[in-house]
């Protein structure tokens, strides 16, 4: 497919599913009452319902799927490895254990994003100051780095599980698997969102040449170190930001940016924003598939993104022509 | 253009390659970099392109400024290097893959919001033209042999359009045919501009560096070098010290060239 046309595509993606995700929900309302309670004609329960609880539910998650898939499509390129994701640098389990503990020890609201982010912040620091100690950056390092530290962080986890009591231990695994019920407050993930994307994008073509090694990158004219430095700590950023607002929602980070570019979009500079686009709104309607599929029940989104993405990743590898 | 290189040459892992190499490439000229397995041919074409590790024993300058410290799109507007061996990992088309090279001189412009990848059509048909790759255009580049890829990366160099070309052995994978087109190609892009342009590339063989370069370095891999004209430094009697083999003299057009004795 064509990028631009793609781009096209998937910002119509965006608005279906913004719709989708502000007209439904638990509380079932009629097409009618939500078109005026979004023209804001009526002030009633339904504009209560859609202006205050479902849009910014909605905006967290079109935030947080577009920083997750912005960061996974910024780590494959640079660790230059199909397999990694938003979460390679360890960034979830630092975050998982943070917040777990603060589950643990009763700590809730401000203080658990603030214990989360010290978690993602201490794995990433120990997993860069492993691998970039000394003048050779080795990526293998990195990769190896991050996935060791993220199974001692999961282990650690486990562990918390186990010694919880029972009521506290489905908060925890709702955490674990990526849940938005929580997410409210989307204002510094969209900033976030927009410098990672307008650094990322300022990037995007030294990050097309980076893919072909650091020698040839920089024959060709790349300045590799900054590059590679300014797309490392966006990309860390950009899933610190996003794990903080809903926990560790797996796959889309992995996912998203594997299916654009199985769709022939391998320039970055289109293949960004597509995946801040498809991200976004792939979250926004996991999680609106979360919020009602069950109800009254909420789901953790983390369960629909693997539900939805895998059969869709499968069927697209199927079909294309290159192993 | 000059480039002026001074100094000793150690490995990556510190072993002393040369222990006084002194190197004046100058336009017009074309050079051939021989040498055994392991002295040093790639290590010294990656200092001359400014990618090594700032090695403070070895000095390379252009036009009388530091290469190591150049600015990375200057510098690549004025040396390219074709590597040896290429960790690329590349989806795309033959095309993209040449357009690439132009990355040093295209810039942003507002009327090109999307950058260089449109940049210079005609002049990526030529460089492709020139490594007979027009009909390949559209296909995959990890769906080309070893010979067709040897031939996009040097289309890809030539995109670059540096004044000074480094090529780490550029007839390996190639049949014969493609063997003489690049040599040709550039030869003739030194002697139609012989103020702007010049070639190292790194031979193997001893029949093509007498009859199509002009000057001759050697690293013996034991601390020595010899630099000079060609015809000076590929006499029979060097060469077989060189490589430790006994050589046969085979004469084409008044200009010998060797191939080992059996």
């Amino acid at each position: 497919m064509r990028p631009p046309i793609l781009l096209v595509l998937s910002a119509g993606l965006v608005l279906i599913s913004v719709i989708l995700g502000l007209s439904l929900g638990s509380a079932s309302l009629g097409g009618i009452e939500v078109f005026s309670a979004l023209l804001g004609q009526t002030k009633g329960l339904a504009f209560e319902i859609i202006w205050k609880l479902r849009a910014p539910r909605v905006i967290s998650a079109f935030a947080c799927g577009g920083l997750l898939a912005l960061s996974g499509a910024l780590l494959q390129a640079l660790l230059r490895n199909a397999l990694a994701d938003s979460y390679i640098l360890g960034v979830s389990g630092g975050a998982a254990l943070g917040s777990l503990l603060a589950i643990f020890f009763g700590l809730g609201g401000i203080l658990m994003h603030l214990t989360s982010l010290l978690g993602a912040l201490g794995a990433i620091a120990m997993v860069f100051l492993i691998s970039f100690r000394q003048a050779g950056w080795n990526m293998d390092r990195l990769i190896l780095c991050g996935v060791v530290l993220s199974s001692g962080l999961s282990a650690l986890c486990s562990l918390i599980l186990v010694l919880a009591p029972g009521i506290q231990v489905k908060g925890m695994l709702f955490w674990l698997m990526g849940d938005l019920s929580y997410a409210d407050q989307p204002g510094l993930a969209f900033v976030v969102l927009l410098f990672v994307f307008g650094l990322s994008m300022s990037l995007s073509s030294p990050l097309d040449l980076m893919g072909l090694g650091e020698a040839k990158a920089r024959s060709l004219g790349v300045r590799w170190r900054g590059a590679q430095i300014g797309l490392f700590l966006a990309a860390a950023f950009a899933t610190v930001a996003a794990v903080i607002l809903g926990g560790a929602i797996g796959f889309v980070g992995l996912m998203v940016p594997h299916a654009i570019r199985l769709m022939g979009v391998r320039h970055h500079r289109f293949l960004l924003p597509v995946a801040v686009l498809i991200g976004g709104s792939f979250l926004v309607i996991a999680d609106t598939g979360a919020r009602t599929v069950w109800a009254p029940q909420q789901l953790p989104v983390g369960v629909f993104t693997a539900l939805m993405g895998v059969p869709f990743m499968l069927w697209l590898l199927m079909r294309s022509k290159r192993a | 253009m000059r480039l002026h290189c001074e100094g000793a040459l150690y490995s990556p892992d510190a072993r002393l390659l040369c222990r006084q190499l002194r190197l004046q490439v100058e336009a017009g000229q074309v050079w051939a970099l021989m040498g055994p397995n392991g002295s040093g041919k790639s290590t010294l074409l990656y200092a001359l392109a400014g990618l090594g590790a700032d090695s403070p024993a070895l000095k390379v300058n252009f036009q009388g400024e530091a290469v190591a410290s150049m600015e990375p799109k200057k510098r690549a507007s004025l040396i390219g290097i074709l590597l040896q061996q290429e960790e690329a990992i590349f989806w795309g088309s033959v095309a993209e893959y040449v357009m690439m090279g132009a990355y040093a001189q295209a810039s942003w412009q507002w009327n090109r919001p999307w950058g260089w990848w449109r940049a210079d059509e005609s002049r990526l048909q030529a460089a492709m033209a020139s490594m007979e790759l027009l009909n390949d255009a559209k296909r995959s580049y990890d769906s080309l042999s070893g010979g067709q890829r040897q031939r996009v990366r040097m289309a890809q160099l030539i995109m670059q359009q540096p004044s000074l070309m480094l090529l780490d052995e550029p007839l390996q994978h190639l049949d014969i045919h493609h063997q003489r087109q690049l040599l040709e190609f550039v030869t003739k892009r030194v002697s139609q501009h012989p103020k702007d342009h010049a070639v190292v590339m790194v031979l193997h063989d001893l029949i093509w560096p007498t009859r199509v370069c002009t000057h001759a370095l050697l690293l013996d891999g034991l601390g020595g070098a010899y630099a000079g004209l060609a015809s000076d430094v590929l006499t029979q009697p060097r060469l077989e010290r060189l490589f430790d083999c006994s050589l046969q003299p085979v004469s084409e057009k008044f200009k010998a060239g060797y191939v080992p004795a059996i």
